[in-house]
Parts: structure tokens; C-alpha cells; sequence
């Protein structure tokens, strides 16, 4: 018999004690006073020592209590009305209530005894009295004495570390949210008004279609329902399957018959691109709608919690004609406009009852089911995705043989199995109505959505929707009324989004948009000699969602005037904290502390997405880096989106976040491909409607206006480089300027002609030496060709030398 | 407390910066020459989503187990341990590479869980923060190299020793490889000026980039998340001047998506880029990833499917290996997540199973043609002797980490200071003894 592992006992009854639940002093009210990334603390919490908590972490919290207990003895859960409910976000909390709680001499033998089975316990037995588990409780009650009392010091995380400034702050958030930068009369606005000030300009930021995409951009990482936007795997190939939309071919089907009735090549020509147009903006409509149904939220400042209780779907012209909406849309020819609807009798099966993402097919199908799976990887990823809990994460699964081949419904049965589906199944029930590919009761006779190799079961009655040998339909010990049957998914979207990890949830989800890094996964081994170091920097984080998710939650984030689960005011929050803003350490001084590596993974250096360059190209050139023979093609985005680190949302789901050689490369072409054309665009345009070169003219040289040269220069460093400058700014700008001039002075010596454009032809070792390429308008008498002062082409090599520079790469 | 990069100074000065992470050794070496790579080549393939070995080469003829014994029998090979299931592509594929690989069943891969069992199929560790092998085995062999470490999406973890190449569509890369360069023409039609810049002005750029890199390595007191990342920035500038060798080296036609039985089978280019990185000199190991196995209903038809498209990519990675002429260069391990349940459920499908094998795949590999490990008849892992290698109910039960050691081992890695950074505690099981197979 193999050993079974450690797992966590999540049973469905609560145990027998008939006590009120303590009172804890933890007051949300005064947390902006608290140091940065620290949580409200119980009465005494600040008293416990350091070390005493660090050990408590290590030995005991976190492989212990967090793996084994926290989970039911919490606010909220199943042994809430217990006298031992943890605080699972703060280690300090808990500890204090530990403590307390063992004080009492048959709480203290509770605590070893219930656990192992000795006596009743609501979470049955965890471990056995040889554990490693036992063990670490039994050491740490015997230490009860021993732990000291400390002066009410909570460490700050961050002191000792240096922030981005506001002004540096605001340009970051802008490149990011808006794709552009602060305007002068932002910047004025900010230096006017102070600090205060900031929250509100980076709220502002956040509209216009370049937000949109920043949002969508950050939801798509996490959901992945972008698979269904190319060719080969289609988002209508979804809709066609079972026949069940029975309007799908309103547009395509016509245009399918003029593509078959054509007469000749050129009319088939013809009706074969207006096929494909439609075909395209279809399945665009289609594939897009969970991303739009968020930033339709987001954008119309909605509650959060709407991406799970909208009563819609997100349309545009073409995906409303498939679903039969009956809306009208003021151009039907336009794929940008979206408006949100309800399918009803565009359904075969009848009115679909919407809940946000819950019942959107294409999250649905990117999730799908199967006759055995029965909905449990959806409510795994529903748990994930939207209350921030990894099921798999948190037990070992089974792999006792016996335990596997249980054929006596061990999911319901097997205490190695119910640990997981007690919490898992009951969700998945309330996924009943919908089938393994995200239709709505697709079953034949559009009754439910059960399989036929169920139905031919003895556990299978007419009229049933969900499987008799499982869970109910429900969420967190509450099972759902049969009078929510019809529309399951509505009322577990409501139970979901008023449970307190909605909010952490939903922090979690951003974090990664907001901050370029995936969150640190819980550390296990205990015995790796950089744990401690890893389970601090984890519990730093945590910390720091919870306080994310308080403000959230309370409607005291961003701005404040908004309302609880505004997500601009926590996208505001998450920016002007310190995960975003940390650059560089302060002196280390005689009684402060130096910033330790809890915080290794937070601050400043994040690569930019693919995505997110081609904007910041757009702000900071007023371009994106077009393929020189074709303005439309932008090459980022297109030729080069996956190798620098781009996804697919399909074989492809993570993006790179740390740069690479050919990732490197790609930067480096930009540099040399991009600064031709923009210097050149640029002198052609009269000065004060440049935005790179708008304190020189080409007549100024260093020899005969060094001073607007170097004022050019330094401009030109803290338009592209902002706040990334990083090293002493006097010395970039000198060697900035250093380079301008030895590439003009060389020119002087020894440019071959003043063309923008040369061709050396010729011969011998050095043949070449003096190719000089730029894409020149030869029918054009007006346009810039010649450089005769060879101050352009010192400004192109400028350009190419700060385009390539780490400070464009990376906020 | 003394601040990071003093410390660092101090080892340095010390010289015991050997036993450091490879990334922080990267950093200082950023001034040497970066010399191309002649070694072997180390390719992971990830049958993704746990694999049916009872119907690949750990054969059940158990009609129970498989429906293929309904009407047929397991295989076997004169002259060979190695047995096969009469399923997918079986026969042409054992036949085939029968003396080139050694086959491990009964490997406990202690989860059920997807992530859990890739992480500890790869790394040899259940827990997180272990390195992948390939990211191991390039980190030590020559993480200076540009694409060190091609990664197609399996577990990729590097525990920051050095960073991975996605490199799924080279046909961009020849303006990469020459980033100066305007190609964007026919050279048959128009005798164009080849670079943006003349030469003097390339130079100046390139002098002033190299000092702003220096500036910025020596920029003392950031914060360790902005350290890091121009560490990453340095490194992969180091290793742009090699990127010419792969220009040479990237096949003007890529190989086709889909395979010879018509099926989308994306690790035939996986596996062409990849040996054309190696052949550059400028890669050392790679993985590549088939998907598919995670059967959880119709299990015959898609599972038959998906080995079918896994043994068309391997047969094709050797015959282009072959035709490169760098195949006695490769080493190969072939595994998955885990294995699938001996019986079929409701859906016809089958679910998680602990237990499941591993193939070394090696040319003409002198520890070829034999098997290791063993499982019942209910598919459950016997122990084994790890000496004799026989069944023994006092011996072990082959894990993950047991097949990381022997990948470490044929790698010639097991005991660098890197390895032992993150030990495995395996096992001393003789895998590649040559004259023992477990009967």
C-alpha cells in the first residue's frame, strides 16, 4: 500500500461545537496609516517578535497550518464558528490567535488531538502523531514560553528603498495605460498640486481605445480565449458545431452561394474577399466577447463583480446577426462596435441565462469538459481565475493504487478523493446546464446537458440535470436551491463574487498586467537552504494582495469615490505602490534596515509585451516600427510578435518575461530600420510641429551651435529614456552628445557625398564601407534627400543608439 | 547587513564564484570571447498530458486495460527486452530504434496533478524551484551561447541560471541575425547599399552602446528586480556577434505543419529549428513538446492519434539530425506527466495514472536495446535491485528523479557544483549498464 500524503480535509460538516465565533480587533479603517505592505493587526499581533515569527512561518505556518488547516478555520468557511479562525493573509495574526487560543489547557490538547483523530474534529483526521506535522505543533507549543515580547515594530518592507518619483511614476503609468505620455499641462498639474494629485492623473489615463487594449491585452493573458481568434482553431467552428445557432449563416451563407455562383474568375474574386472579410469579422466578433464583456466593465465603471453577473454577452454587427439579438447596430459593417445583448431565440435550446464569463462560450469551450470530467475543470479554473484558489496547487492528488482504482464513487466517497471534489464538485454541479463544448443544454432533446453514457445509468432519471452519484450543485458548503436550476451559473456568480476572495482574486488576476511578473508560488520545500528567503518574499506578496484586495473591496483604493470593486481605482492603487515604483536602495545607515529579498521580484525593470512596445514606440516616435515598403504591416506586432515574446493563447500561453538574444535583436532592428525615416519626416515638418527634433534646425552643428546641439541631445534622453536613465544623467548626456558629434565630425572627414542615400560601388577591402540606406521620395522635389550639413545622419546614428537602449525597453 | 553587490565583489575577489549561480557568472564573463558549441545535444520531448505506456512500450495485452487486446497481442523484437502494444505507429517506431534506446517503466510519478507531475518529470523534484534539465545542462555547458536553451513550452523553469529561446518561426530571422543590414530586396534585380549606417558610424554606435552597458552593470545600489533585468539586457547583447552562425544554418524551407498522416504535428518544425540552432554551434539543448495524451474520454482514436504524431516527430528529428550528419550528437529522453489508468472510463476514456516510463534515445547508443523497470499486470511499479535490476521486493521504485540522475549522468553533469545546488538524492541505479535489462 502505497503512503497517502499529507492532504487537506475539507469535509462538508461542521463540527459539533455550539460556540460564538472570538472577536477579533482587526479595523480596515486606519490601514493607509499602516507601513506600506502590511495588513491590520489583531490587538498584541505587532508585540510578537520577529524571529519568533519567522520560525513560527517556517516550521509551522506555512507547512503546516496553511497546508492542513487554514482553509476551513477562516472567516467565512466551514469552521468559522470555531474559537480557532486564522487570519490566512497575515502569519502575524494567526500566530497572536494561536497563541491565544492554546492558552486555554484543553485548547492546547485540541490542538494536537483533533487533528490526528483523537478526538472529534469537523476536519476528521489531517495527520497521523508520527508526522513531520505533529511534530512541528508539539515543538511549537513546547516554545510557548520562550517567545519574547517585542516593542510594536512591524517590519516595513520598504524602507530603505528608493521610488520612482511622481513625475517618473505618471510617465510610467501613462506609457502603459494610455500609450502616450503625460501631457506638459499633466506634468504642471502634478508639480502644482503635489502628490495628492497623482492618483487622480493616473485614473485619468485610463480611457481610449489604447487602455482598452491594455486591459483586454492583460485579461487574455490570464484566460487565454484568444485561441479562438485565428483560422486554425476558429471561434466559429464553436458556433457551427450541433447546429444549435440557427442563424449562423445570416451573412456567411449568402455570401458562400454568390462564392459558388460566380460566373467568372473575377466575380468569384470578388465574393471570395467578401467572403473572407465577413468570414474574419465573424469570427472577430465572436472570439473577442469575453474581452470585451471586461472592458465593457471596466471602461463603463461598473462593479467588477459584473464580469460574472452580467446578464449579457458583447456583440458586435456580425456576431449579433449569428446570435439573433435583434439589436440594430448604426453600422453594420463595422467590426469595432459592440453593444451588449442576450441571446435568446438565436439559441436553438432556448434563452441562454447569462452570467458574465461563466456562460460565454468561448471561455467555456477554452475550458471544456468531457463525459467524465463533468464540469470539475471548469469550476478548477473558475476557482483560479476568479477567486484566486489553485485546487491543484493546494493537496497532492491521490496516487494510492487502491485509492485510485476505487470503483466505489470515490469522489464522493474516498476521503483521498473528497478533499479536493468537496470543494470542487458542488461547483461544478452549477456548471449542469452547460456541455462539454460551452453549449447550453445540448443534449438532443435541449432538456440538460448530460451525456447518453450517463444516461444509460440506473443513476439517471428523466427530468434530471446533474449527476445523481455527485455533489449537488453549490459553492462553499451552501448548496444552491433547485429553484436556481434553470440558471445555475447566475446564482454561483453571485455566491462567488460575494465571498471575500473575489477581491483577492481579482488582485491576483491583474498582478501580472500590472506589475510584468507572474506571482511567486508558495514555497514547499522546507528543506531547500534559500526557504526561508523564498516563504518571506511569498508572505511579502501576499500581504501586499490583501491590502490591494481590502481597498478594493472597501471601495477605499485609487481615488476612493468610486465605489467598491471599481477596477481603475485598484489598477491605481497596484501603480502607485511600491511594487511599481521601487528602483534603487537607499544608503544603508546605522539602525535602519536594508529591503530584503521579500521584495526581489517587486519594482522597476519590467520588459514591456510586445504590445506594449509597439505603443510606447507610438508615444515616444508617434510610429510603430512599419515594415519600410508597407506602412500597414507593423512588424512588432506581426513578423517579430513571436520572438519577442508574444502568445498564441494556444501552443503558446506564456509570455516571455525576461529578454533573450534574438528578443535583443529584434530591439536592435527596430533601432537601425526606424531612425531613417523619423529623422527625415521630421526636418521636413516646419519646428514647433516636430516632437523629436524641436530645438534644432539641420544648420545646427557643433561648431555652430554647440549649445542647441546638446540641449537637442538632452531632450532627446529624457524624451526616450525617462525615468530609465538609471546611471548619472550628466554622463549620458555627455556621451550622448559625444557621439553625435564623432559621427558628424567623421561625416565632415569622410562621408562619401551628402546624400540621405548612398550606394558605395566601390571595389578593393574596404567596398561597402560607405553604404548608407534610407528609403528616399525620388518624386519629390520637396522632400529632404540631401544632408548637407550631415547634422541627419548624426541624428539618425543618435536615434539608433537610444532606441536600442534598455530604457525603451523596459518601465 | 552588507549590501548584495559588495558581496559579490568579495566572492569575486575570493574566487569563489564557481560554485554561483551560472547567471551571476554570465555577468562576469560578459568580456570573454563566446566560443560556439560542439557538445551534445540534449532533447526533451514532452508527451504533454500523460501518456498511455500500456499501449506504447509498457504493453498490457489485458482486454480490461486496452482494446486492442480484444483481437491482438503485445509485440515483441528478436533479439530484444523491448516490447511494444499493436497500436499507433509502434512496430515501424521500436523496430526502428531498437538499439538506440533504453526503455524505463514502473517510474512513480507520485501526482496526478498536470503542472505537479511535469514539474517533477523534468526538473526530478515534486517541489517547486527546481531547474528544467535542459536549462540545467545548458546553464553549465555554455550559457553564454545565444539560444542556450530552446524551449517550445514544456516545463522551461530556469531558476534564473539562464534564459530560454522561443524560436517557433525562424523566418524572421535573418534580418535579426544581421540587425544593420537592409534586406528588405532582390539582390537578383537591384545592387542595394547594405546597411543603414556606414561602416565609421556602426562603429561610433556600437563603442558608445558597449560604454552605456558598462555604465549600467556598474551601477551600484538598484533594486534587485532592476538588477536582474540588466543583467538579462547584457547577456543578451553578448550574445548577438554569434547570431551569424545560425543565419548560415536556418533551412530555407521549413519542414510542413502537418506530418505524413495528414495530422498537424508542429514538433517536426520544433525539431528542425532546433537542430539548425545546434548545428550553429549556438544551442545545447532544447525541449519539445506533443500534445494530445490528456484522453480523458475517447481514448483509443485520439490517443492513437496523438503517439502517432509523437513518433513522426522523433523519426523525423533523427532522420534530419542524420541528414545535418549531427546525429551520433544527440541524446534524447522521451516521457510525460504520467501514465494513464489501466481501465477505460464512462467516456471510453482514460484517466490519471501515476505510473509511467521514460525512453534515452541515443544513435547506436552502446546501453541501447534493453528495458528497466517494471510494473505488474495491473500496471502498478515493482521494486527493482538497483544493482542487478531485477524485480526485488526490497528494492526501490523508480521515480522522476531516478531519470533526471541518469540524464546528469549521460550528460557528464551529475557532480558540477551547479547539479549539486539542486541534488536529487536519487538513487544509484545502473541505468546504462549495458549487459542488464530487467527480465
Amino acid at each position: 500500500m502505497k503512503p497517502i500524503y499529507p492532504l487537506i480535509l475539507l469535509l462538508f460538516f461542521l463540527s459539533a461545537c455550539d460556540v460564538q465565533p472570538p472577536s477579533y480587533e482587526g479595523d480596515l479603517s486606519d490601514r493607509d496609516s499602516l507601513p506600506g505592505g502590511s495588513l491590520p493587526l489583531d490587538s498584541g499581533a505587532e508585540n510578537i517578535c520577529d524571529d519568533d515569527l519567522a520560525q513560527f512561518e517556517q516550521t509551522l505556518w506555512q507547512p503546516v497550518l496553511e497546508q492542513s488547516c487554514v482553509d476551513c478555520h477562516r472567516a467565512g468557511n466551514l469552521a468559522s464558528t470555531t474559537k480557532l479562525v486564522f487570519d490566512p493573509l497575515s502569519s502575524r495574526n494567526s500566530f497572536a490567535r494561536l497563541l491565544n487560543y492554546s492558552l486555554v489547557t484543553e485548547q492546547a490538547a485540541f490542538l494536537l488531538d483533533k487533528p490526528t483523530g483523537k478526538t472529534i474534529h469537523g476536519g476528521g483526521q489531517n495527520f497521523t502523531d508520527d508526522s513531520a506535522s505533529y511534530q512541528a505543533l508539539v515543538t511549537w507549543l513546547g516554545q510557548r514560553d520562550s517567545f519574547g515580547q517585542c516593542q510594536g515594530t512591524v517590519k516595513n518592507l520598504w524602507q530603505g528603498v528608493n521610488l520612482l518619483s511622481s513625475q517618473q511614476t505618471l510617465r510610467k503609468a501613462a506609457i502603459l495605460l494610455a500609450g502616450r505620455l503625460p501631457t506638459d499641462a499633466e506634468k504642471t498639474q502634478l508639480s502644482e498640486q503635489g502628490d495628492g494629485s497623482l492618483k487622480a492623473l493616473i485614473r485619468s489615463f485610463m480611457v481610449g481605445d489604447n487602455f482598452t487594449q491594455f486591459i483586454e491585452e492583460g485579461a487574455n493573458s490570464q484566460l487565454l480565449t484568444d485561441k479562438w481568434s485565428n483560422d486554425r482553431t476558429p471561434a466559429l467552428d464553436l458556433i457551427y458545431d450541433g447546429g444549435r445557432f440557427p442563424y449562423v449563416q445570416t451573412r456567411i451563407g449568402p455570401l458562400q452561394e454568390a462564392v459558388d455562383n460566380a460566373v467568372d474568375d473575377a466575380a468569384r474574386l470578388q465574393a471570395q474577399q467578401a467572403l473572407g472579410v465577413t468570414w474574419q469579422n465573424t469570427n472577430f466578433g465572436l472570439s473577442q466577447a469575453p474581452l470585451k464583456l471586461i472592458s465593457n466593465v471596466v471602461n463603463n465603471e461598473q462593479a467588477y463583480s459584473q464580469v460574472l453577473t452580467a446578464n449579457y454577452v458583447m456583440v458586435n454587427p456580425y456576431s449579433n446577426d449569428v446570435y439573433h439579438t435583434g439589436l440594430s447596430f448604426s453600422d453594420t459593417e463595422d467590426k469595432d462596435l459592440w453593444q451588449q445583448a442576450q441571446i435568446t431565440d438565436g439559441y436553438a435550446n432556448g434563452d441562454i441565462p447569462h452570467a458574465g464569463l461563466l456562460t460565454d462560450t468561448m471561455w467555456l469551450a477554452r475550458y471544456p469538459s468531457t463525459d467524465t470530467n463533468r464540469n470539475r475543470a471548469r469550476a478548477r479554473w473558475a476557482y483560479y481565475f476568479f477567486l484566486g484558489v489553485d485546487i491543484e496547487g493546494t493537496a497532492t492528488r491521490a496516487t494510492d493504487a487502491a485509492a485510485l482504482m476505487d470503483t466505489n464513487n470515490p469522489t464522493l466517497n474516498n476521503s483521498a478523493c473528497t478533499v479536493c471534489h468537496i470543494v470542487m464538485d458542488p461547483v461544478a454541479g452549477a456548471f449542469q446546464n452547460f456541455g462539454d463544448g460551452g453549449h447550453y443544454r445540448d443534449s438532443w432533446n435541449g432538456n440538460d446537458s448530460l451525456p447518453n453514457s450517463y444516461k444509460e445509468t440506473d443513476d439517471y432519471h428523466q427530468g434530471d440535470l446533474w449527476y445523481g452519484d455527485m455533489l449537488a450543485p453549490g459553492f462553499n458548503g451552501t448548496t444552491m436551491a433547485s429553484s436556481s436550476d434553470e440558471a445555475s451559473l447566475r446564482w454561483l456568480a453571485y455566491e462567488m463574487v460575494a465571498d471575500e476572495r473575489f477581491a483577492t482574486g481579482t488582485v491576483k488576476f491583474w498582478w501580472p498586467t500590472i506589475y510584468g511578473n507572474e506571482l511567486i508560488v508558495v514555497p514547499t520545500a522546507t528543506e531547500d537552504s534559500d526557504y526561508a528567503q523564498k516563504l518571506a518574499a511569498y508572505n511579502a506578496q501576499q500581504s501586499l494582495i490583501a491590502s490591494f484586495a481590502d481597498g478594493f473591496r472597501l471601495g477605499s483604493a485609487g481615488t476612493a469615490e468610486n465605489g467598491s470593486l471599481n477596477l481603475k481605482d485598484l489598477l491605481v492603487e497596484m501603480m502607485v505602490a511600491e511594487p511599481f515604483r521601487a528602483q534603487s536602495l537607499a544608503e544603508a545607515s546605522e539602525g535602519e534596515s536594508e529591503a530584503g529579498s521579500e521584495i526581489s521580484s517587486m519594482g522597476v525593470g519590467q520588459l514591456l509585451t510586445p504590445e506594449q512596445l509597439d505603443r510606447k514606440l507610438q508615444a515616444l516616435t508617434g510610429r510603430s516600427w512599419q515594415h519600410i515598403w508597407n506602412a500597414e504591416n507593423n512588424q512588432l506586432l506581426e513578423d517579430y510578435y513571436g520572438l519577442f515574446g508574444g502568445i498564441d493563447s494556444d501552443s503558446v500561453s506564456e509570455r516571455a518575461t525576461e529578454l533573450n538574444t534574438l528578443m535583443s535583436a529584434v530591439a536592435g532592428r527596430i533601432s537601425q530600420e526606424m531612425s531613417c525615416r523619423l529623422v527625415i519626416d521630421e526636418f521636413e515638418k516646419p519646428l514647433t510641429q516636430r516632437l523629436l527634433f524641436n530645438l534644432v534646425e539641420r544648420s545646427d552643428t557643433p561648431s555652430s551651435n554647440e549649445a542647441a546641439v546638446r540641449a537637442q541631445v538632452n531632450q532627446l534622453i529624457d524624451h526616450l529614456w525617462g525615468s530609465q536613465v538609471l546611471t548619472e544623467l550628466a554622463i549620458e548626456q555627455e556621451q550622448a552628445y559625444q557621439l553625435f558629434n564623432a559621427v558628424w565630425q567623421d561625416r565632415i572627414d569622410n562621408a562619401p557625398s551628402t546624400w540621405l542615400y548612398h550606394n558605395d560601388e566601390t571595389s578593393g577591402p574596404n567596398a561597402g564601407d560607405d553604404d548608407e540606406f534610407c528609403v528616399l521620395d525620388w518624386d519629390n522635389e520637396q522632400a529632404l534627400r540631401f544632408d548637407e550639413h550631415h547634422t541627419a545622419r548624426s541624428w539618425m546614428a543618435l536615434l539608433t543608439y537610444l532606441l536600442s537602449d534598455f530604457a525603451v525597453l523596459y518601465e | 547587513m552588507m549590501k548584495r553587490r559588495n558581496f559579490l565583489q568579495l566572492m569575486v575577489g575570493a574566487g569563489l564564484t564557481t560554485s554561483m549561480p551560472a547567471m551571476l557568472n554570465r555577468a562576469q564573463a560578459a568580456t570573454v570571447e563566446i566560443e560556439p558549441y560542439s557538445g551534445d545535444f540534449y532533447v526533451l520531448i514532452d508527451a504533454e498530458g500523460g501518456w498511455d505506456v500500456t499501449s506504447l512500450c509498457d504493453p498490457k495485452q489485458s482486454t480490461s486495460i486496452n482494446n486492442w487486446a480484444l483481437s491482438d497481442t503485445t509485440k515483441t523484437i528478436t533479439g530484444s527486452p523491448i516490447e511494444y502494444a499493436p497500436f499507433a505507429h509502434n512496430e515501424r517506431f521500436f523496430n526502428q530504434h531498437v538499439n538506440d534506446m533504453l526503455v524505463v517503466n514502473g517510474i512513480d510519478a507520485q501526482t496526478n496533478a498536470h503542472q505537479a507531475g511535469r514539474r517533477h518529470n523534468w526538473s526530478g523534484r515534486l517541489a517547486e524551484g527546481y531547474p528544467s534539465f535542459a536549462a540545467l545542462v545548458a546553464a553549465i555547458k555554455a550559457p553564454q551561447l545565444p539560444l542556450a536553451y530552446i524551449s517550445n513550452g514544456s516545463y522551461n523553469h530556469t531558476a534564473e541560471l539562464l534564459t530560454y529561446t522561443l524560436m517557433q518561426d525562424p523566418s524572421a530571422l535573418n534580418k535579426l541575425v544581421y540587425q544593420d543590414r537592409f534586406l528588405d530586396y532582390d539582390p537578383e534585380t537591384w545592387d542595394a547599399p547594405q546597411h543603414y549606417h556606414r561602416k565609421n558610424t556602426r562603429e561610433i554606435i556600437a563603442e558608445q552602446q558597449a560604454l552605456r552597458l558598462e555604465r549600467l552593470k556598474a551601477k551600484q545600489g538598484l533594486a534587485s528586480r532592476l538588477e536582474k533585468s540588466i543583467t538579462q539586457f547584457s547577456n543578451a547583447k553578448n550574445g548577438q556577434p554569434l547570431l551569424d552562425r545560425l543565419a548560415a544554418n536556418i533551412p530555407t524551407t521549413l519542414v510542413d505543419y502537418f506530418d505524413q498522416d495528414g495530422e498537424w504535428n508542429p514538433l517536426l518544425r520544433q525539431a528542425q529549428i532546433a537542430l539548425a540552432a545546434y548545428k550553429s554551434g549556438l544551442c545545447v539543448s532544447c525541449d519539445l513538446l506533443s500534445w494530445g495524451f490528456d484522453t480523458h474520454s475517447n481514448h483509443d482514436t485520439d490517443h492513437a492519434t496523438s503517439i502517432r504524431r509523437l513518433q513522426n516527430g522523433i523519426e523525423f528529428l533523427w532522420a534530419e539530425a542524420e541528414r545535418q550528419g549531427i546525429a551520433d550528437k544527440v541524446k534524447v529522453l522521451v516521457s510525460s506527466d504520467f501514465g494513464r489508468t489501466p481501465e477505460y472510463n464512462d467516456g471510453s476514456g482514460k484517466d490519471h495514472w501515476p505510473i509511467g516510463s521514460a525512453i534515452f534515445m541515443q544513435k547506436n547508443a552502446s546501453w541501447g536495446n534493453r528495458v528497466v523497470g517494471k510494473t505488474n499486470a495491473n500496471h502498478e511499479a515493482l521494486k527493482i535491485n538497483p544493482a542487478s535490476l531485477q524485480q526485488d521486493d526490497n528494492g526501490i521504485i523508480i521515480q522522476p528523479k531516478d531519470i533526471q540522475q541518469g540524464m546528469r549522468v549521460l550528460a557528464g553533469i551529475d557532480q558540477h557544483p551547479l547539479s549539486l545546488q539542486f541534488p536529487l538524492e536519487a538513487e544509484t541505479i545502473d541505468l546504462f549498464n549495458t549487459s542488464i535489462s530487467t527480465l
